[in-house]
């Protein structure tokens, strides 16, 4: 880059009409001299030379650009993130350095402006593989690509004026004036032009933001290719009869509440990790040493979640996030019960009762406000983008997630919509894309008309064979596939209702929870929902436990003393007493009385009733121990030498009444049968072998 | 309904159609009242009870005359929570199968199978299900003919396919019986059946209705089932066979007989080893109508005799003890009423839904803490005492084989300190001691000098002892297993338990059951249970014990040591 230096702005530049249509932080760049922009390209970027001009310094840290921090020097300031990553990525795409016939250059920059879901829709598209520049590259060097975009684009406001300002200015233009001569719709129209690949970014020589067509158009518009091109004006904003203008959006009609709804309650991610945590503490749930669920074992874990009918699937993103989640809040943890080499088990946390037994509107916030923090970062530690590249779902970004959720912004919280409705109206009014999903939704199997298909089996419409003459199918598949996404996500933290009204139609609702998930609402809303009645322990004579209704601290610490009844589903919960789980319990180090008095804590004041406490004290009684050593044993040919030995060995022969020597091959199999008795075998280290020792 | 809340209310359904009831609320009989028409009584434990939503359960409901609408409305009306839409959903699909097929009469006198008007091919279903065409006589139009003789298997075959029959098709009629019951017993006592008892005939015999005529009636150990019997017998007034456990269970069904009904004395037959004769009543033994000269040969001649007979009424005594041969006899005779009659319908062989295919549905179940309550039956105090071994013992039992263990453990000689103490705790009660094991019974009829009855007692002999015993004359009784059922000593207050069969809970059931009767000055019975500490007899004894805590029954675990200083 050979930046030129110019004079630094006068605040009375602030009048200049052009930049007082920019947003904030291109309003204060175009304010600044090159010398300053470079020192924050330095600052943006990880050169290790740092510019040296305290002005420029001092001037970005007073527009809030930079910040000093102690021992760490210069660190773009904390509301200007986005911007710098704007300019970065501008400035290391230098479409204008390098010609605007650079089509890889060019069509790079437009990759900088938040276009990720041409990203996912150029997966199936050539040179994919290889970059989504080259992709996009490759889309962009389609000459009918702006003819299609036209009339879906035209609609939208400021669209074709931008169009036809940029022909007008020969194709390239600072952007202070295309702001300028544009109006006010100039920057809607400029995220709608680069996100669907007609229009790019750029950098001058002098680090000043600049504005293009994509070469392709221009030529094409320049050469007359397509119809109604520049110069002659854009054939939108020719004069037409009002019959020739594209019909208005349809307006988006308020339907009735439907009478079946999911996500009344509890959302279902908060029951999802309820009933996981209860599926950790009831079954044995292993995981490998890469910390992966044995595949049967996420069987039990799916059957766990699946108990509850739901609209949204499929299981397997549902069990992904309720693990990931309990993951992420600390509730749960690895225990290792036979030692290093056999598998870990996945154990509720000892915290994990209490988080369940919070009010509902406690978890409900700590859950959304989890997932919203991680989201910045990386959604779930990546899970979810892996399970979902697995599964053709969505990886789910924040930045992903505010374009998918456009269709939603305006929606006041509890106003029922008709799914296909809300769809038609956004595409009218904001992204003609959707257009095409609603248009061609039967010709690729999908109703949106009906849930339960559309969030479980559909959620899986993907882009994996799109029809590569026509890309924009693939893009409207992208964007409908974004938003289901977003929705089954919603429906899970309780951010949206889903309904359905007779016919069959798909309505929904957003809720506050949701407008909060969206950013939309700054605080947790209040939530109108009683919590669930105090469910109660009773302990019966026959050793078993219920749990009736909502107890879930208790249920997990009962789960650890009774075996809980086998394909038991519903508000209640029986657990066995058993012989076996008491032997845990000691075996693990737990007295006898101990063990009674964690049965005592689980009933929660409910009576215990005599006979039951006194068998649980006697099978905690009854357990005994015994230890496996290894002691070498004298092996003789004659029964002579043996007495010879055992003579001159005297209190040294060990195997005395309390010893028993047994096979080692069965070792094994003998302590489980031994256990089955009631004892429980401690084990010493087997010595190292002599062959070891040798080469030491 | 008194529930005002949702907390309130006693009863919780689960997703698997399990119905949980919780007892002590003010609205409890008024939920489990409205329960038992459409759901199984799994258990009754004290605090909280288990039904169980099956298909079976919702048939019976149905063919009661209840509809799908009317269960689901007692159980939102009731329900703790919201009723899982995959159990309405079940209800309402299973009661609506109900009828759909219909056994009936034709003109002709055949045996008609046909479809429902509303679901015309579910005789389409029957006809592809391959075992149901090798019932089939013939084919008619809309109905297929039934053989005779597969009424009941046809039945069978239909409920497993998920299409319970409707079976209009009725009873042969048998040969009249002028029979009624007495209003004073020829011992000159007022005699009138209970409420319960007259419930359970009503519940079996519905009037007459082609509905009704075949189940089973599950009664507590002495409430009075051989009554149901006789009542059904009379109101049934046809000739009727009586199938009971041993001749001393037919002894006492010969005397309640005469006693509780006009019947003489001569028309109460016997087909037993000592007579063998069929008459208007006939009594006889499972183990005589599955007698056979050797395993090779297939025909049970006692079988064949009865089956020819024109019973209107067949009482299976026991009905949970039933021998698989007599389960193919229950089925050949379909076209005869039948009444099981039993305390337990635990089957330790796990057979007890065949009860339910071949002789009926359980048409009455009382739970036994009701009857208690009502004061039908004794109230009973149920106490385990754990004896610890002598170091001799323990090293016995140590080196004992596995499969001696128990044997070990259970004739344990220390049991006969406690055992001593208990008698003479009990001294002025009559007392029954019941064992399995021989010797451990003659060691303390040595001891003791008391008399016992056992399986080589001869029937004369145990019927004097039981006389005795029952004039109190004789307050100490030794029984083995043979006591466990159909020994009519109702005074007795006390057992004492020194072993029993391994787990069996029907064993510990019928145990309890001979101390049940009501006494004439109201005092409790009390049930001991002699277990050696630290052997696998606990762990057998609380499997025994689960039947009847599971019907609400408390056991206390007491020390020896208690016992033995008159502490417990």
């Amino acid at each position: 880059m050979s930046p030129r230096r110019t004079p630094t702005p006068a605040p009375e530049d602030l009048a200049d009409p052009a930049r007082a249509r920019l947003p904030w932080f291109d309003a204060i760049w175009e304010r600044l001299p090159t010398s300053a922009r470079l020192v924050f390209l330095w600052a943006v970027s990880e050169d290790a030379n740092p510019v040296d001009d305290p002005a420029g310094e001092a001037l970005l840290i007073v527009h809030g650009l930079l910040v000093r921090r102690r021992g760490r020097g210069l660190e773009v300031g904390p509301d200007a993130l986005g911007f710098a990553d704007r300019i970065g990525r501008l400035d290391e795409a230098p479409v204008l350095e390098r010609g605007t016939d650079d089509d890889l250059a060019v069509t790079a920059a437009c990759v900088v402006r938040g276009s990720s879901l041409f990203e996912l829709a150029l997966r199936g598209l050539p040179g994919a593989s290889a970059s989504s520049g080259e992709g996009l590259a490759a889309l962009a060097r389609r000459p009918e690509w702006l003819e299609r975009l036209r009339p879906l684009l035209g609609r939208l406001p400021g669209v074709t004026r931008a169009l036809d300002v940029l022909a007008r200015a020969g194709g390239l233009m600072p952007l202070p004036r295309f702001c300028e001569e544009v109006g006010a719709a100039a920057y809607p129209a400029l995220d709608v032009l680069v996100t669907h690949l007609a229009v790019f970014e750029g950098l001058d020589e002098d680090l000043g933001l600049m504005v293009g067509l994509l070469p392709e158009h221009r030529r094409a518009l320049a050469s007359g290719e397509v119809a109604g091109r520049a110069p002659k004006p854009p054939r939108a904003t020719r004069s037409k009869s009002a019959a020739e203008q594209p019909a208005p959006p349809p307006a988006l009609a308020t339907v009735p509440r439907p009478t079946e709804i999911e996500a009344t309650g509890a959302p279902l991610l908060l029951d999802d990790l309820e009933a996981l945590l209860h599926a950790l503490a009831e079954t044995k749930v292993r995981t490998s040493q890469r910390g992966e669920l044995y595949v049967d074992d996420e069987a039990q874990v799916h059957a766990a979640l699946g108990a509850r009918p739901s609209r949204v699937g499929p299981i397997e993103l549902r069990a992904g996030l309720a693990l990931e989640l309990a993951a992420g809040l600390g509730l749960v943890r690895e225990v290792d019960p036979g030692g290093a080499r056999g598998p870990r088990l996945l154990r509720p946390a000892s915290d994990a009762g209490e988080f369940l037994d919070r009010p509902l509107r406690d978890r409900w916030r700590t859950v959304v406000e989890h997932l919203l923090a991680e989201e910045r970062h990386d959604w779930l530690g990546g899970v979810l983008d892996a399970l979902a590249a697995r599964m053709g779902g969505w990886p789910v970004t924040r930045e992903r997630t505010a374009l998918a959720a456009a269709p939603l912004l305006a929606l006041e919280p509890g106003r029922w919509v008709e799914l296909r409705a809300l769809l038609a109206s956004h595409a009218g009014e904001q992204n003609p894309l959707y257009q095409l999903f609603v248009a061609r939704q039967k010709e690729r199997g999908v109703d949106l008309a009906d849930w339960r298909p559309l969030l479980t089996t559909q959620l899986r419409y993907t882009i994996d064979e799109p029809d590569l003459r026509d890309p924009l199918a693939a893009l409207d598949r992208a964007y409908a596939r974004a938003f289901v996404g977003l929705l089954a996500r919603l429906a899970l933290v309780g951010g949206v209702e889903l309904g359905d009204l007779p016919s069959p139609r798909a309505a929904l609702a957003i809720t506050p929870v949701g407008r909060h998930y969206l950013g939309l609402e700054r605080r947790f809303p209040a939530i109108d929902l009683a919590d669930d009645p105090p469910g109660k322990v009773v302990v019966q004579p026959n050793l078993e436990v219920l749990v009736l209704g909502r107890a879930p601290a208790a249920r997990l610490r009962l789960a650890a003393l009774a075996t809980p009844r086998p394909g038991e589903s519903g508000p209640a919960r029986t657990f066995v007493l058993s012989r076996d789980r008491v032997i845990d319990l000691v075996a693990a180090g737990q007295r006898p009385d101990e063990v009674l008095h964690a049965l005592v804590e689980a009933a929660r004041g409910a009576e215990v009733p005599l006979n039951v406490a006194r068998t649980v004290q006697d099978w905690a009684r009854a357990v005994r121990r015994a230890r496996v050593a290894y002691v070498p044993v004298l092996l003789t040919d004659d029964e002579e030498t043996a007495l010879t030995i055992r003579s001159l060995a005297g209190k040294d022969v060990l195997l005395s009444g309390h010893a028993v020597p047994v096979n080692p091959a069965k070792l094994s199999a003998f302590k489980r049968a031994l256990r089955a008795k009631g004892v429980v075998l401690d084990e010493d280290e087997p010595p190292a072998s002599g062959r070891r020792r040798g080469r030491r | 309904m008194g529930a005002s809340t949702a907390a309130d209310r006693p009863v919780i359904v689960q997703n698997d159609h399990t119905i949980l009831l919780e007892t002590g609320g003010p609205v409890y009989e008024e939920a489990r009242d409205a329960l038992v028409p459409f759901a199984e009584l799994v258990k009754a434990p004290e605090y909280v009870h288990t039904y169980r939503l099956t298909s079976l359960s919702l048939w019976n409901a149905a063919s009661a005359g209840h509809t799908a609408d009317e269960v689901l409305a007692a159980l939102e009306r009731l329900s703790r929570f919201p009723v899982p839409a995959n159990v309405i959903d079940a209800i309402k699909t299973h009661m609506a199968r109900y009828g759909k097929l219909r056994l009936t009469r034709a003109g002709d006198g055949a045996l008609l199978l046909s479809a429902h008007e509303s679901e015309p091919l579910a005789l389409d279903e029957a006809w592809a299900h391959a075992p149901v065409q090798t019932f089939v006589a013939e084919r008619r139009p809309g109905a297929l003919v039934i053989r005779e003789d597969a009424r009941g298997r046809l039945k069978q075959e239909l409920t497993t396919l998920g299409w319970p029959v409707e079976d209009l098709a009725g009873y042969q009629e048998g040969a009249r019986l002028e029979v009624a019951l007495r209003e004073v017993t020829q011992d000159g006592a007022p005699f009138r059946p209970r409420d319960y008892q007259r419930k359970a005939v009503e519940a079996f015999y519905k009037g007459g209705q082609s509905g009704g005529g075949s189940g089973v009636v599950v009664l507590p150990c002495g409430a009075g089932k051989t009554i149901v019997g006789l009542a059904a017998l009379a109101t049934v007034g046809q000739q009727t066979l009586i199938v009971c456990t041993s001749d001393m269970a037919v002894r006492q069904w010969e005397r309640e007989l005469i006693d509780k009904t006009t019947l003489a004395p001569l028309d109460v037959c016997e087909l037993t080893g000592k007579r063998k004769e069929l008459g208007p009543v006939t009594l006889t033994t499972y183990q005589l109508l599955t007698h056979r000269k050797s395993k090779q040969v297939e025909a049970y001649p006692a079988m064949d005799l009865v089956r020819a007979h024109p019973w209107g009424l067949i009482v299976y005594d026991e009905v949970h003890l039933l021998p698989a041969p007599v389960f193919r006899m229950a089925c050949e005779v379909q076209a005869v009423r039948r009444l099981g009659l039993t305390a337990t319908l635990v089957r330790e062989d796990g057979r007890a839904s065949d009860v339910f295919s071949l002789i009926g549905p359980k048409r009455y179940d009382v739970p036994w803490k009701v009857l208690e309550q009502k004061g039908w039956i004794a109230q009973a105090a149920c106490t385990e005492v754990r004896v610890p071994m002598s170091d001799a013992l323990r090293r016995d039992y140590a080196l004992a084989p596995q499969r001696e263990k128990f044997r070990v453990a259970a004739a344990s000689a220390a049991k006969l300190d406690v055992l001593f103490a208990l008698l003479a705790r009990h001294r002025a009660e009559p007392t029954l001691v019941i064992g399995t094991y021989l010797e451990q019974l003659e060691a303390v009829a040595q001891l003791t000098g008391a008399p016992q009855i056992t399986g080589k007692t001869p029937a004369k002999e145990r019927e004097r002892l039981c006389a005795l015993f029952r004039a109190g004359q004789l307050n100490l009784l030794l029984l083995s297993s043979v006591g466990n059922y159909s020994l009519d000593l109702p005074e007795a207050s006390v057992l004492i338990q020194v072993s029993g069969l391994f787990g069996s809970r029907q064993e510990e059931a019928q145990r309890l059951g001979r101390v049940l009767r009501p006494k004439e000055d109201g005092r409790a019975a009390a049930f001991y249970t002699l277990v050696t500490e630290g052997t696998t007899e606990t762990d057998f004894a609380m499997n025994r014990q689960r039947f009847l805590t599971e019907q609400g029954y408390r056991y206390a675990i007491v020390d020896a040591a208690a016992v033995l200083e008159g502490g417990a």
